[in-house]
């Protein structure tokens, strides 16, 4: 089930939301919302509900665990054993196949050929998602950074809760516990305006701009041999655009789907193409994983403690590297994510020349690094990839493709919204009568289109 | 001067007028489900079919349908207006819900026609369809019992006991396609769900039908079927690629003719053999059936426009395994001495032949055969009748100059 779909919209949204503001009780709430959050998970597949119940239970057991017992070896079982367990079960889904078939290569280009036999396995959607809610709070727990909670239904709400369950905000625990705790609370009327302003802005972003984009360079990314240099731009910027409303518009009805639920969830983005450098960048892009990465990968790992010495880049590296990998696994995420590595190590380096430059110029070289990132990511090959660079940097005539003035008309809102304007966070959300006017046409636009069409699938789902 | 105390005036909030507008397109929905859909279909066939069908025919009874500038299925799907070839519809209604048109019913049928939407001919004029070119060719009545799906033995008696049909013929149309499916059940309801049982027992099939009524009405919504419409508009190749155009396989004849498939007709049986083995033993119970209530039996084997056209397309394409699986068929319904008409290979002749007076057996933009490949078939079937001496006998007096005549015929221009 899609926020942007029918069934979600008009069914699923309702029930859900009336539900749960005629109960009254915090427990009530806690099991109304997850019970509705394993309904919605169920709906992609509900063999893997029981994955996630079973996460949830060993997680919370160990908080439980932690809470007991004040003997550091005993609280470091209770950390390493979950956290063990949440990593293997990420790997075996995720990563089995993909370190099958690379080891197969490897042994093919050593010439001892080897032919294992590849399993059929299904990534169940949001698993990387809930298993950093669950792999977070247990190391915050050890780190005594929050105290685990007693209250199961408490802690099954927090890692299920569908608004952000299979594509983020990666939430921690301590960024929600207070909400959490005074559930029964929560004013309906207080958020209600802000939650509704953040989830229709969301779906614009999604519907109207992300999807029309997409529908034009789907096909063209899907086949590009014989791309005309100026089409392959387009792809490729097209492409940057795409992925920042479709991820950014999800977060919004993210966030807005938690205020009308009385749960504040945390900004996701912060105009990432407004970044001066691309440190700045990754401080405004998916904000819930890069500090993740950051508080319980790269700062764990030595952080910059060494000034600006190999082990800080190193660390970067390392850290990039294996944020890469979490997107997917592909060859072509772990490059993106060294590709990013190395821009970071080398602002390290000469990041003081960089800051010289003239402003307007560090956000247009520093959008441009993260487009030609964008290549790798979007890529399903480095085939693929490789032939977007010869079209994009060795001139070659031609035709666009189909839907040009389509995404000419797309492009010239998504951009001077990405570049210029305000994001959800930064305006006020008290909209005069005439915009909220044209927000309502807008939102009633968006469901025309979904009515029109199979709902398209949110791009971070796939991770 | 006291002023008198006044309202504050209550600020439009995006919390009042999104859930409103949701609430507001919900009963929209629900109001136009109720409106018919002609004015938005561009065929027959989603305007008539019943999709939870009643007791009786699968179509609205008693209706009747017109369209100027109707085209085929294949074009629609694919959103492709450039391959749409237009022409005129009428689509009547029995009071039973099956194609008949007034104009052509006759009291007491000499036969009855199952099959499925070959059979019920939704794209073509009234008196082409495959019954009405019997009915033409004979000089005795056939009645169209085409829906979605081939009636089930149990409706079939039912609907042959209304019509007062005795020691006439019963033809089966079988479209090569459905041999990928496995065959009904082997009983007069084919195996429906037990809960459906249940459920006409308890309720009976008068109160079952009245059920029904709301549910054909709430089945499509209008509004959604405007949306679709709306971005078909926008998907022109220009303002956005048309998406749709993925659903269907353009192709061209080797005449030049352009012309559109669904994938889904380019499939064939796993196991031809197998599949043939089920569908010929389904077809003998069927036929072993209707001999006790003194009916006789064909079956017409109609075969895919890819198993006719495949070999003529510009660029040919094999389409042996096809031609292959409806001659097993054929050769175990022989075997299970149930008379069967394979148009196959007559069909694959006489395409050929017509190709080159740009006369088709098939529509173009359409999965259906024209009223060309109708008559066809009907001469096909009246001879393989007058061969078997055992069967109803029909006046087959000057067939061969009418079979000459229908060779003729040749489909309106595209407009």
């Amino acid at each position: 089930m899609l926020f942007n779909s029918l069934i979600f919209l008009f069914a699923f949204l309702p029930v859900v939301y009336l539900g749960f503001w005629r109960l009254r009780g915090k427990n009530q709430r806690y099991i109304w919302l997850t019970i509705a959050s394993y309904i919605f998970y169920g709906t992609w597949n509900y063999k893997f509900c029981a994955l996630m119940a079973f996460s949830t239970a060993v997680s919370y057991l160990a908080g439980l665990g932690m809470l007991r017992w004040n003997d550091p070896h005993r609280r470091k079982l209770c950390l390493v054993v979950p956290v063990t367990v949440d990593l293997l079960l990420l790997g075996f889904f995720k990563y089995f196949n993909f370190a099958l078939s690379s080891f197969a290569d490897v042994a093919g280009w050593l010439h001892r050929p080897v032919h294992p036999p590849a399993l059929s396995i299904i990534l169940p959607v949001g698993i990387s998602f809930y298993t950093f809610h669950t792999i977070t709070y247990m190391v915050d727990a050890y780190r005594g950074v929050i105290r685990p909670t007693r209250n199961f239904w408490e802690f099954s709400c927090y890692v299920s809760l569908f608004s952000q369950l299979v594509a983020g905000p990666i939430v921690r625990f301590r960024q929600v516990e207070a909400d959490l705790e005074n559930l029964d609370h929560a004013d309906r009327k207080r958020w209600l305006d802000l939650g509704w302003s953040f989830f229709a802005i969301g779906m614009m972003k999604k519907v109207l701009i992300a999807d029309t984009i997409a529908a034009v360079i789907t096909p063209a990314w899907n086949n590009p041999a014989h791309l005309s240099t100026m089409a392959a731009w387009f792809c490729v910027l097209g492409y940057a655009y795409q992925i920042y409303f479709d991820f950014s518009g999800y977060s919004d009805m993210a966030v807005g789907l938690g205020y009308l639920f009385g749960i504040r969830l945390p900004q996701n983005f912060n105009s990432p193409y407004k970044a001066l450098n691309i440190s700045d960048f990754w401080r405004r892009w998916h904000i819930s994983l890069s500090t993740c990465l950051r508080d319980y990968l790269y700062i764990p790992l030595g952080g910059n403690r060494g000034a600006a010495g190999w082990l800080t880049y190193r660390n970067l590296l390392l850290t990039m590297l294996l944020g890469g990998l979490w997107h997917g696994a592909h060859w072509t995420f772990v490059f993106w994510g060294g590709y990013h590595g190395a821009l970071l190590c080398l602002y390290k380096l000469f990041g003081d020349l960089w800051d010289r430059l003239p402003a307007l110029l560090q956000r247009a070289a520093t959008f441009f690094l993260v487009l030609l990132g964008w290549v790798f990511f979007r890529a399903d090959s480095f085939g693929v990839a490789a032939i977007m660079f010869r079209h994009m940097f060795v001139w070659s005539a031609g035709s666009v493709f189909p839907g040009l003035a389509g995404l000419l008309v797309a492009l010239a809102i998504a951009a001077p919204i990405a570049h210029l304007a305000p994001n959800t966070f930064e305006i006020k959300h008290e909209w005069p009568g005439w915009t909220v006017a044209a927000i309502g046409l807008g939102y009633a636009v968006s469901l025309i289109a979904i009515a029109g069409g199979q709902p398209s699938p949110f791009l971070y789902f796939q991770f | 001067m006291e002023l008198p105390e006044t309202k504050p005036r209550r600020r439009l909030s995006l919390g009042h007028l999104l859930p409103s507008l949701m609430l507001f397109f919900l009963v929209l929905d629900l109001v136009f489900r109720f409106v018919p859909l002609d004015p938005l279909t561009f065929r027959a066939w989603e305007a008539m079919l019943r999709r939870y069908p009643n007791a009786q025919g699968p179509f609205t009874p008693g209706k009747h349908y017109h369209r100027d500038n109707s085209y085929g299925g294949v074009a629609s799907i694919g959103n492709l207006p450039a391959f749409r070839h237009y022409h005129s519809v009428d689509f009547t209604t029995d009071a039973e819900g099956f194609h008949n048109p007034p104009a052509l019913a006759q009291r007491h049928p000499a036969g009855v026609v199952v099959g499925d939407s070959f059979t019920a001919a939704s794209e073509l004029p009234e008196d082409q369809s495959l019954p009405a070119q019997l009915t033409r060719l004979s000089g005795a009545y056939f009645y169209n019992a085409g829906s979605p799906q081939p009636l089930r033995l149990s409706s079939l008696q039912a609907l042959v006991r209304r019509e007062g049909l005795r020691h006439g013929l019963v033809i089966y149309q079988f479209l090569e396609s459905h041999a990928i499916d496995k065959p009904p059940a082997a009983t007069p309801d084919g195996g429906r769900g037990w809960g459906q049982t249940f459920f006409l027992r308890r309720v009976g099939a008068t109160w079952a039908d009245r059920l029904r009524t709301p549910l054909n009405q709430l089945h499509d919504s209008p509004l959604q079927g405007l949306s679709i419409k709306l971005q078909k508009l926008l998907q022109n190749d220009v303002f956005l690629p048309n998406s749709f155009a993925n659903f269907v396989i353009p192709e061209h004849l080797r005449n030049g003719q352009p012309i559109l498939f669904l994938p889904a007709e380019f499939k064939t049986p796993g196991d031809a053999s197998q599949a043939a083995a089920r569908w010929a033993a389904y077809f003998s119970w069927y036929s072993g059936e209707l001999k006790k209530d003194g009916l006789d039996f064909v079956v017409l084997l109609v075969p895919n426009r890819t198993t006719i056209y495949g070999t003529l397309l510009a660029q040919p394409r094999d389409v042996s395994s096809s031609r292959a699986s409806l001659d097993e068929l054929a050769r175990n319904l022989e075997r299970r001495s149930v008379p069967a008409v394979n148009l196959a290979p007559p069909f694959a002749r006489d395409a050929s032949v017509l190709l080159d007076r740009n006369t088709y057996l098939y529509l173009l933009d359409d999965t259906h055969w024209s009223a060309c490949g109708t008559a066809v078939a009907a001469a096909r079937i009246l001879s393989e009748i007058a061969a078997h001496k055992d069967m109803l006998q029909l006046p087959t007096t000057g067939l061969g100059e009418k079979v000459l005549d229908t060779l003729s015929c040749s489909p309106g221009p595209a407009r």
